[in-house]
């Protein structure tokens, strides 16, 4: 699955009809939408509601580990033009001087720059683009993901001459508009990353909890049992149908033990 | 070579051999770091996604250039200590140890050749001869076109007196080495295995014809070779193909002038093997028998091995690592 992490209401509407989320999880702490493959959160501004936004989103889907996090969303910069969007490949918190590396396995078609974090608002504009709420992001999504499903798209909304008008919503959806294609080019990219590594493994975990849940077992027997079922799953043996759910854990341990011979 | 992402440290971004690697290697972009350790040591980063496309680090080393091998370890000298100017490796071998020990399979490089200098230095005794080993956290030969680093340590190794220099590599990339004149104090060894194993096991590194044709020439030229049985396979299982494979090897090599031949099982420290489980789930069973099966015929598969290859080398070139 894909979390995508916004700061604000209206960085989230443009992408809430693009990807035909719609909302669930009524909570008073964040608006969380989804169509079942995508999940969105509203955090609010600032590094400790993102983190919060993510720990959130994390337990409401089910505390799936490596899904996909994505945080979008807008970003000031000294030059660049308003619109603009950037994959960000380097994360500095201002605050706390830690740097942060998304780690990217193919080259994509988009532009890149480096974000640093601030904990109010920056007008100086210094080199790198300036945001509120990325290096908390990334940081938590990655307790809960590997650093290569942790990516930040960010779209310039100010620099040193112009800013946009955030109570303009047609502007705003223009920008988002502008930017859809390579947004969801990126989003396809990173799906096929998942895939080939999760996808399976996702299946092999749905099975192994099945299984736990049908026989009863100790709390050291069900770390044995998992850790043998995964081994089994895994194996050219995997389509049979092994576990006795009459049985004991300690007997089906040992009927997968003899079958794997190990 | 081809690399998407480079990463540089700040402190040696104008370092001369920093600036030479970056000429030798397209990229598509250079991101500067303060550390190393910030982009290779953090958890939660996922070895096999990033051995599709391997990011390479310019980095400087501070500290531990030269470490102690394990105390069994040896191929006849007395002082054995291991060194890497580079950290993982373009091949991709299943059992491969790195996997294990590091999060990240960045290619990472430390440029700082001349630390490594000073500090082997120190390390030479007068009287003893030592033996320093290169190749075993990454491959001593494959990424020469862009590191030079055998070019560079070569010329440094001829001029040291009681100092060996094992290069361990799968590599048939010997151009530096056929163009520099043997050196007396430098072992070319080769880690071998019947090309049934090589397709299942060490995917992309050549084929065990390609090594023997380099390791043919590497000796009609005069260097010293050695050979690495190392890992051996499911050795138990796969006894007639290790005979053949053994025959195969002598029949192209000339036994006598071959410097030393190591024996070692397949063995990987618990909480290596467990991470390695954990990437490459697919490959857990034949990881557990592997360890297991080992465990209990270490001795056997020894004196099985023995017997084999004295009929081809003395015994006394035969050490089991």
């Amino acid at each position: 699955m894909i979390h995508i992490i916004v700061a604000t209401d209206f960085e989230a509407k443009p992408l809430i009809q693009s990807f035909d989320l719609k909302k669930i999880f009524p909570s008073k702490s964040f608006d969380i939408f989804s169509n079942g493959n995508i999940s969105l959160t509203v955090t609010g501004i600032g590094k400790i509601n993102a983190a919060l936004g993510v720990a959130h989103t994390f337990f409401m889907f089910r505390k799936q580990y490596n899904n996909i996090w994505i945080n979008i969303g807008f970003a000031g910069s000294k030059s660049f033009k308003i619109g603009d969007l950037f994959l960000v490949n380097k994360i500095f918190d201002k605050d706390t001087k830690q740097t942060f590396f998304p780690t990217f396995v193919k080259k994509y078609n988009l532009k890149t720059a480096d974000c640093t974090t601030f904990s109010s608002v920056d007008k100086k504009y210094e080199n790198s683009l300036s945001d509120m709420e990325l290096s908390s992001f990334f940081y938590s999504a990655n307790k809960y993901s590997t650093k290569e499903l942790i990516h930040s798209l960010k779209i310039i909304s100010d620099n040193k001459n112009e800013s946009m008008d955030f109570n303009n919503k047609r502007m705003i959806k223009s920008v988002f508009e502008k930017n859809a294609g390579q947004i969801d080019y990126f989003l396809k990219e990173i799906k096929k990353i998942w895939q080939l590594f999760f996808k399976n493994e996702k299946e092999v975990e749905k099975k192994i909890n099945n299984d736990l849940s049908r026989v009863k077992h100790t709390f050291y027997e069900g770390v044995q049992l998992k850790k043998i079922l995964k081994i089994f799953y895994y194996s050219k043996y995997s389509e049979k149908k092994i576990l006795n759910y009459n049985e004991s854990s300690k007997v089906n341990i040992k009927i997968i033990k003899d079958l794997l011979k190990i | 070579m081809k690399i998407n992402t480079v990463y540089v440290e700040n402190d040696i971004k104008n370092n001369t051999n920093t600036l030479n690697i970056l000429q030798r290697i397209e990229f598509n972009e250079i991101i500067y770091c303060n550390k190393h350790t910030e982009v290779f040591n953090p958890k939660n980063q996922n070895f096999r996604i990033q051995k599709l496309q391997p990011s390479l680090i310019l980095a400087k080393k501070h500290k531990n250039f030269i470490l102690k091998v394990p105390k069994t370890f040896s191929i006849g000298f007395k002082k054995n200590y291991y060194f890497s100017h580079m950290l993982n490796c373009l091949y991709d071998c299943s059992y491969c140890f790195l996997q294990g020990m590091f999060y990240s399979a960045n290619y990472l490089i430390y440029v700082n050749y001349e630390d490594f200098f000073y500090e082997i230095e120190k390390h030479i005794s007068k009287n003893i001869d030592t033996c320093f080993f290169s190749g075993y956290d990454c491959d001593s030969l494959v990424l020469e076109n862009v590191t030079t680093f055998l070019k560079i340590f070569l010329n440094f190794f001829k001029n040291l007196d009681n100092a060996f220099l094992e290069i361990r590599t799968k590599s048939t990339n010997i151009e530096i080495l056929k163009k520099t004149p043997p050196l007396k104090n430098v072992i070319v060894a080769y880690s071998l295995n019947p090309d049934s194993i090589i397709s299942d096991f060490e995917k992309k590194t050549p084929n065990l014809k390609r090594r023997l044709e380099s390791l043919k020439v590497l000796q009609d030229l005069g260097w010293k070779i050695g050979l690495r049985f190392d890992p051996l396979i499911d050795f138990m299982k796969n006894i007639k193909i290790y005979q053949n494979f053994f025959r195969d090897v002598f029949g192209v090599l000339n036994a006598n002038s071959i410097h030393s031949v190591t024996i070692g099982n397949f063995r990987m420290p618990n909480k290596f093997l467990e991470r390695i489980i954990n990437l490459r789930p697919m490959d857990s069973l034949i990881f557990n028998k592997l360890n297991r099966e080992n465990k209990g015929n270490s001795n056997k598969i020894r004196h099985l091995c023995q017997r084999e290859l004295c009929n081809f080398i003395s015994n006394k070139k035969l050490f089991f690592n």
